[in-house]
């Protein structure tokens, strides 16, 4: 495997009694896509909070092309080169969408004086933002309020607001949650598609467009890892299918 | 903002400031005070209202920041004539900056009811720095013998005549005022209301929400400095109560009385009180209870604040004829 973008050793997260996140390892080769999925509770969305800067971990290291971001809050983090998405839209109200990826793309096009011209006002930026949202088809909706926009447009805004951000590394929390199967089809496209320009972790129930998409995968249940390897490894283990999948079941 | 609002905050600002250029005048004596502190206030709410506003931040201690560059004038001013302008200026908003910077960056860390503590505290820890020491005459305040004077290279200006001062004022509350205005409209602005409404999501575009309220606040606090020295070179006396949370209070109600959400509302609101507080005055010595109903029928009228009020008024009269 080529040398790691992103390196999680010995993540381990505690909530009081409770270890929500068990001493998982994660190595992130650049252009993949590596998905996170297991049952419900079994830390998946802890462990992603812990590489973005959300929660810092109670034990373990993040190193991000070799540097440890581990106690960088996530605004250090995401001018590193970490973007995440949320696992519920997190669109910014009162702003419309070429507004909001122009505001991610702030901190990549302006310096600091730039800070007190109106966000769209550079020509350059405001074409940019508008290719960005064409790439997840809300080119006709740049003008458009993101108060009044669909569950899933919100969704593909905000995949547009840190495609923005020129991440290397994309951390996608259950994109496509609320989606249409039309949606959720286009967005798994999307991520495929993004491939060629970041290394993308993608936390996903869809177990389906886990499988169409990703190089690899780790399962988790319960905070700690139980399998990881290519989709079909993990669709041939048994362990999984013991903890995930239901084998046994009619 | 939604276009309306802000052609109507536009609108509002530039009537209001095209109106008031011509009170040197159209108005004398006493009127020309009364404009002179009206105009002062104004400033000092829409300084308030940058943080109250996009930043999410209800100060209720910002009348410290006014108070400290009022005593500084009182304190540099020499008591035998003038004080010189700019330095003066400069070393009183300086003074009220840093205060705001030192106050901002522990407060800040707070939100919500404990932020609204934090300022208090702090507002009136200002009070009884000036009230119980006698770094500045105690609770009888201090005396500002003289106004001050601006010293340019060619000649010397005075402001000792009334409608004089009250053209520097103008000048120096419109600049804060325009500069209020273009900084809610910039990136500044936007990553402001973006924190205050998406922090979580701000933070996650790689911007800092504690940095950019604090350069908020130190800007608001700078602009409030300036105010107070105005206020303390305009009646040539300064006291404690300018430091204490009622000041902070009233000026957090012109804000919302005129809407924070907009340049202009704390402008309008201050209008709106200190001409009621005048008028109410001549008329009956309860004027208070009369101001207490002002606010009671505003809030309840128009809870976002006039200016808001007003624009979702022209929106369904324009739907009606439209």
């Amino acid at each position: 495997m080529a040398e790691a973008i992103l390196r999680a050793t010995g993540i381990g997260k505690r909530f009081g009694g409770l270890l929500a996140v068990d001493h998982v390892d994660l190595e992130l080769a650049p252009n993949e896509i590596h998905a996170v999925i297991g049952p419900n509770g079994a830390g998946k969305s802890t462990f992603l909070a812990t590489l973005a800067g959300d929660l810092p971990p109670t034990t373990g290291s993040v190193m991000l092309q070799g540097q440890d971001v581990t106690r960088l809050p996530v605004d250090a983090r995401t001018r590193r080169g970490i973007g995440r998405t949320y696992q519920h839209s997190a669109v910014i109200p009162g702003f419309s969408a070429l507004d909001m990826v122009c505001l991610a793309m702030l901190h990549r096009t302006r310096r600091a004086a730039g800070l007190l011209h109106p966000l769209a006002r550079d020509e350059a930026a405001r074409t940019e933002a508008w290719e960005t949202l064409g790439r997840v088809g809300l080119a006709d909706r740049a003008g458009v309020a993101t108060d009044v926009m669909s569950h899933g447009e919100k969704r593909r805004l905000e995949i547009a607001a840190v495609l923005a951000l020129g991440p290397k590394v994309l951390l996608l929390d259950e994109p496509l949650a609320g989606l249409g199967p039309d949606e959720s089809r286009d967005v798994v496209a999307l991520i495929g598609g993004l491939r060629s320009r970041c290394a993308i972790v993608l936390i996903e129930h869809d177990i389906d467009a886990v499988f169409s998409v990703a190089d690899r995968i780790t399962v988790l249940d319960n905070g700690r890892m139980i399998e990881r390897g290519t989709p079909a490894a993990v669709r041939d283990s048994a362990v999984v299918q013991q903890a995930y999948l239901g084998a046994g079941e009619d | 903002m939604n276009p309306r609002l802000e052609k109507l905050d536009a609108a509002i600002l530039i009537l209001v400031a095209v109106g008031a250029a011509f009170v040197p005048f159209v108005l004398s004596g006493y009127e020309i005070k009364l404009a002179t502190t009206i105009t002062i206030q104004a400033g000092f709410a829409v300084a308030l209202g940058l943080v109250v506003g996009p930043a999410g931040l209800t100060s209720i201690g910002h009348a410290a920041f006014y108070g400290v560059a009022a005593y500084l004038l009182a304190m540099l001013a020499p008591p035998d004539g003038p004080a010189d302008l700019l330095p003066t200026a400069l070393a009183a908003i300086a003074a009220a900056a840093a205060c705001a910077a030192v106050v901002g960056a522990i407060s800040i860390r707070s939100r919500g009811m404990y932020f609204i503590l934090m300022t208090l505290a702090f507002g009136q820890l200002g009070y009884h720095f000036f009230n119980d020491t006698g770094i500045a005459g105690t609770s009888d305040g201090v005396y500002v013998n003289f106004r001050p004077e601006l010293h340019l290279p060619w000649t010397d200006v005075s402001f000792d005549k009334a409608p004089a001062f009250y053209g520097f004022v103008y000048v120096v509350v419109l600049a804060v005022i325009a500069a209020c205005w273009w900084l809610r409209r910039s990136a500044f602005g936007s990553i402001l209301l973006a924190a205050r409404d998406n922090e979580a999501r701000t933070r996650a575009f790689g911007f800092s929400p504690y940095r950019v309220r604090l350069a908020a606040f130190v800007i608001s606090g700078a602009m409030a400095g300036a105010m107070g020295y105005l206020t303390a070179a305009q009646h040539g006396y300064v006291a404690p109560q300018m430091l204490a949370w009622h000041a902070s209070a009233f000026a957090l109600v012109m804000v919302l009385i005129g809407g924070k959400d907009t340049t202009s509302g704390p402008a309008v609101g201050a209008i709106v009180l200190l001409l009621a507080e005048e008028f109410l005055q001549r008329w009956t010595e309860h004027w208070l209870i009369g101001i207490g109903l002002i606010i009671v029928v505003a809030v309840i009228a128009a809870p976002k604040g006039l200016v808001p009020f007003a624009a979702r008024l022209l929106n369904s009269r324009q739907a009606r004829h439209g």
